[in-house]
């Protein structure tokens, strides 16, 4: 069998994909779309090692979303200031330890699926059937299978509850009495 | 004097309103509004800041709380809770036995005192319901056994608990707290996740602000005994103005007995005193402080709002304290002198203005119901103290009010360290909170309201203000109604605009729109006599936003109508992709093992032939509605290439037979000077007919146009050397004829004219050339050509140029003779 000659100018110690230093690939890469980040990793061994380890998601995402505008001091973080980012997790924990690529993966697809057309999901109006002055208070529940809220109306002192899925409002009888201003 | 108000008509005093016809009092804003009884026309109302005072027919003055929207709060099991802020008011619960039962009974709270007996000083003197709150989650009660709280303007907070008898429930007092005398409670905020895992970690379950800004927090259960865990941050404490001076002088030398019984004395005057005294006496005392607490991350953000007026001291303010070490945690405690100067000791005596701290602040006042004030001070119990980290939230000076706060509210946000399993340095995140603020300008400022080192502090100094995360400007004027989530932060202007944002800033702009201040779907609002003046139908009051972050749903209160939306619905028509990110979405990177990347391959390849017959089928489409699409520019390069290669190698096929026949027709003839012409117009004719097969009609005519000058040209230099030798020239012209004619017909045949013209032309060469002259032009030609295939002809030697040169002269010739048979007839004919 014969080998293909090799190239003598191919010096491993100079390849921007080398796995010594990876800063330069992360960036490049950091500019990426979650999607093709995936792809990416197809490309070779390093680059699957790269896109499954967490600097690169970490990275990606700080460029996906970018600083406030004020500076933070930082604390010994390891990332530079301007890359910490605040907020709450989207995903609850788990095993594996690339949080960051599903908090990101996460948080660009439902931001995409939020911004998208009017034609998408649910949207409906209802009248609340507070009387005639407008809702001041309301409360509602969420839960996996229905919704349900309350509203009240105080200056109509009218309280009624609803079931936002589908626009019915309750009229819920109320009879407060009138206060006595004993002075 | 009748204490049954019938309804009136409303006035509008500043942003809110106070309807006193009706059954209820409240608040909108700071400010408020009156409506006067007709029936009570004697009643005048006079309002000075945020008080109202009450002068009624008798000239008696009583003054009466600004009201304020705590006084509301409803619980979504179809029991409510609405408290009545006017003196003596009471509290209604309205508990709904089952939840199919609609009409329930209504109980209510009474304000403790006896109607009539003015100054009964059961919970103060004519105490106002100022806030309520109300469980929403039956863990609450359960692990605390508080069900309703209950503040009210004098400092009082009652704790009552929902007991289940004779199939319905009722509201049982559990104890009462006394922790400002004489000051407002403003709000009161219960942990909705307490669990009693919380209460085992000693977490604070309930806290309370009141009118003065001081934050008190409580540990211990209500029921759970005469131990008193009621706390104040230090560094909310009040601070006394020069009248407190004269009020309560400070009074030196006294034994403790006697500082007892002043002590007692003193208080008993605050809870008589008129809110109005009570404001001269203490510097900051509003009704419109609210709060935000973070039980989680044991965070509390206290702000007031500002009424407005721009003044020095009426300035919004937002500060957030963070629980550094709690209690008994063991570590040794330092008094926290707090950085904004209001100080932090303890001292024994509410009363005292100089105390031995450093600054000039009283110390909390903090008792139960019995135990007088001051012996609860810490004194002797240093390593007993919680120990409270101040940060001043910074807001631009750019606005004046504070119309909206919100908070994150969502599942993993409330989740304490020891709850969350994946509680670690290096989360996503920083594990922060989100809180935001809506100002009367339409800016939304998003703050993480946990401090940065992500709970866990190991950092000796804290910043004394931290900016916003992110500053929102919104299209709306106002800012009515704000909602947080850890995915987006939704506002609610006064105009209806509700759009959500993006805290993290990923875009500029609002990330969508869920509900315009143009939709055309809102029906006609109501103008009725009763509809204040105040209620704009168009504000968007309420927001709430599922604490999912992940389901985008929430729903909003737009006037009279709630608008729901719900943007997480499946994707059913298309597809679901099979890329491979879309199926490793959850578990990384796609495998490399064999199987999972020949899926690829194959998905991949399915997509791109998906992709070409697309394609395909749209260009087949467009063809089929358009017309063809391509004429010639759409030949790409391999075609243009080919079809150049066509014609070029049409062209000197053709050409070379061409030339293969003039060398035979000159071997064959033998003669110099006579065939070849002949050869040369037969091949002209040949090649005339073959080009101009090949070639397009514009090259022909091109070629016809070269020949006619190149012709014109020989002529005239054939004209005069042609008189010698025309006699041979006929001759062999004769000769040639017969051969060239014969020659010439054959190949040419067809195109007999250009044979025959050359055949004519050359038998009669002088007699064309003295017709022709004259009806040519001269053309002046670089004519070396036609010069030297004359020359050629004459005798001399043709080999040189010969091709070409003999083959312009046919040309010429040939294009003479069509041209003088048309004139007239040759003698040769």
């Amino acid at each position: 069998m014969v080998r293909p000659p090799i190239s003598p100018c191919r010096n491993r110690q100079t390849l921007p994909t080398d796995g010594r230093n990876p800063e330069v690939l992360i960036h490049t890469l950091s500019f990426l779309e979650p999607q093709a980040l995936l792809g990416a990793s197809l490309v070779s061994k390093r680059f699957h090692a790269l896109v499954n380890s967490s600097q690169l998601w970490r990275a990606a995402f700080v460029q996906f979303f970018p600083p406030p505008h004020v500076q933070l001091d930082g604390h010994g973080s390891p990332l530079s200031p301007q890359d910490r980012r605040y907020f709450t997790r989207l995903c609850p924990w788990d095993a594996t330890e690339n949080a960051w690529m599903k908090e990101h993966m996460q948080r660009t697809r439902l931001l995409r699926r939020l911004g998208r057309g009017t034609h998408r999901g649910l949207q409906v109006t209802y009248p609340a059937r507070t009387g005639r002055l407008s809702v001041s208070h309301m409360a509602a529940r969420f839960t996996p299978t229905g919704i349900r809220a309350v509203h009240a109306s105080l200056e109509a002192e009218v309280v009624t509850a609803s079931d936002p899925t589908t626009g019915i409002a309750i009229f819920l009888h109320l009879d407060f009495p009138r206060p006595c201003l004993t002075l | 004097m009748s204490n049954s108000l019938s309804q009136g008509k409303s006035r509008g005093v500043g942003k809110a309103r106070v309807l006193i016809g009706c059954s209820t009092v409240y608040t909108i804003t700071g400010g408020f509004a009156f409506t006067i009884p007709m029936s009570q026309l004697r009643w005048t109302w006079v309002s000075i800041g945020s008080w109202i005072y009450l002068k009624s027919w008798d000239g008696k003055v009583y003054s009466v709380c600004s009201l304020f929207e705590n006084a509301s709060n409803v619980f979504e099991k179809k029991n409510r809770i609405m408290g009545e802020n006017v003196p003596n008011g009471r509290c209604y619960v309205h508990l709904s036995p089952y939840p199919h039962f609609y009409a329930a009974a209504l109980d209510y709270i009474p304000s403790g005192n006896a109607p009539g007996l003015a100054n009964s000083t059961k919970y103060g003197s004519k105490p106002l319901v100022t806030c309520v709150w109300i469980a929403k989650k039956r863990s609450v009660c359960d692990s605390t056994g508080a069900a309703v709280v209950v503040g009210n303007s004098r400092g009082f907070i009652r704790v009552f608990s929902i007991k289940f008898e004779k199939c319905r429930y009722t509201l049982a007092h559990v104890t009462s707290y006394c922790i400002s005398p004489g000051i407002p409670i403003v709000q009161v905020k219960v942990d909705q996740d307490f669990l009693p895992r919380r209460l085992r970690q000693k977490r604070p379950w309930l806290v309370a602000i009141n009118a003065l800004g001081e934050v008190y927090y409580l540990r211990d259960l209500p029921n759970s005994g005469a131990t008193d865990g009621w706390a104040m941050i230090p560094q909310t404490a009040r601070i006394p103005t020069d009248v407190h001076k004269d009020v309560f002088p400070v009074l030196a030398g006294l034994s403790p007995d006697e500082e007892k019984e002043m002590h007692d004395r003193r208080i008993g005057l605050l809870m008589n005193m008129d809110y109005s005294k009570v404001k001269e006496i203490w510097e900051e005392c509003r009704m419109d402080w609210f709060i935000e607490v973070d039980w989680a991350g044991q965070n509390i953000v206290a702000g007031s709002r500002s009424t407005g007026s721009g003044t020095a001291r009426d300035m919004p303010r937002l500060k957030r304290y963070h629980l550094w070490k709690a209690k008994n945690d063991g570590a040794p405690c330092r008094i926290a002198h707090g950085q904004d100067g209001r100080g932090a000791s303890w001292s024994k005596s509410v009363f005292n203005a100089a105390t031995d701290s450093s600054s000039s602040s009283s110390s909390p006042s903090q008792s139960g119901i019995t135990t007088p004030l001051g012996e609860l001070s810490e004194d002797g119990k240093e390593g007993q103290r919680d120990e409270w980290m101040v940060t001043a939230l910074s807001l631009p000076n750019t606005f004046t009010q504070i119309t909206a706060h919100s908070m994150d509210n969502s599942r993993l946000a409330r989740l304490t360290a020891a709850e969350d399993p994946a509680f670690r340095d290096g989360v996503p995140g920083a594990n922060g909170r989100l809180f935001a603020v809506g100002t009367n300008t339409g800016s939304v400022f998003v703050y993480n309201i946990r401090p940065a080192g992500g709970g866990l502090l190991d950092d000796s100094e804290h910043r004394p203000t931290a900016p916003p995360l992110r500053t929102i400007h919104t299209d709306s004027p106002r800012i009515t109604t704000l909602g947080v989530s850890s995915l987006v932060v939704v506002h609610g202007g006064n105009d209806g605009l509700v759009q959500a944002w993006d805290p993290l800033a990923s875009t500029n702009l609002a990330v969508r729109t869920l509900h315009s201040r143009h939709s055309r779907r809102r029906p006609g609002q109501h103008h009725g006599a009763e509809a204040a003046a105040e209620d704009d139908q168009f504000a968007a009051r309420c927001l709430i936003l599922d604490p999912d972050p992940t389901t985008l749903r929430g729903i909003v209160a737009l006037g009279t109508f709630v608008r729901y939306w719900n943007l997480s619905a499946t994707d059913t028509k298309k597809a679901r992709k099979t890329w491979a990110g879309a199926r490793s979405r959850g578990g990384g990177t796609p495998g490399r093992n064999r199987g999972a990347l020949q899926e690829v391959i194959h998905n991949d390849e399915r997509a791109m032939r998906l992709e070409r017959e697309g394609q395909q089928r749209e260009a087949a489409r467009l063809e089929e509605r358009y017309g063809v699409a391509s004429g010639r520019a759409p030949l790409n390069e391999e075609e243009m290439l080919a079809y150049a290669q066509m014609v070029s190698l049409e062209a000197f096929e053709a050409e070379s037979s061409s030339r293969k026949s003039e060398v035979a027709s000159r071997l064959g003839s033998g003669g110099i000077g006579t065939d070849s012409p002949d050869g040369f117009e037969g091949s002209t004719g040949m090649v005339g007919g073959a080009a101009a097969k090949a070639k397009d009609p514009e090259d022909a005519d091109l070629e016809l146009a070269l020949r006619l000058s190149r012709h014109e040209a020989l002529v005239n230099e054939m004209q005069p050397e042609d008189r010698g030798g025309s006699g041979s020239v006929c001759q062999g012209g004769g000769q040639s004829a017969f051969t060239s004619s014969n020659l010439g017909h054959g190949p040419a045949s067809a195109r007999p004219l250009s044979g025959k013209a050359s055949s004519d032309s050359h038998r009669s060469p002088p007699n064309r050339k003295a017709t022709k002259k004259k009806g040519w032009e001269k053309v002046s030609l670089d004519g070396d050509e036609g010069y030297g295939a004359y020359s050629a002809w004459r005798g001399e030697d043709k080999r040189e140029h010969e091709l070409e040169d003999d083959l312009e002269l046919a040309i010429r010739l040939s294009l003479q003779e069509q041209v003088s048979q048309g004139k007239g007839k040759g003698p040769a004919q």
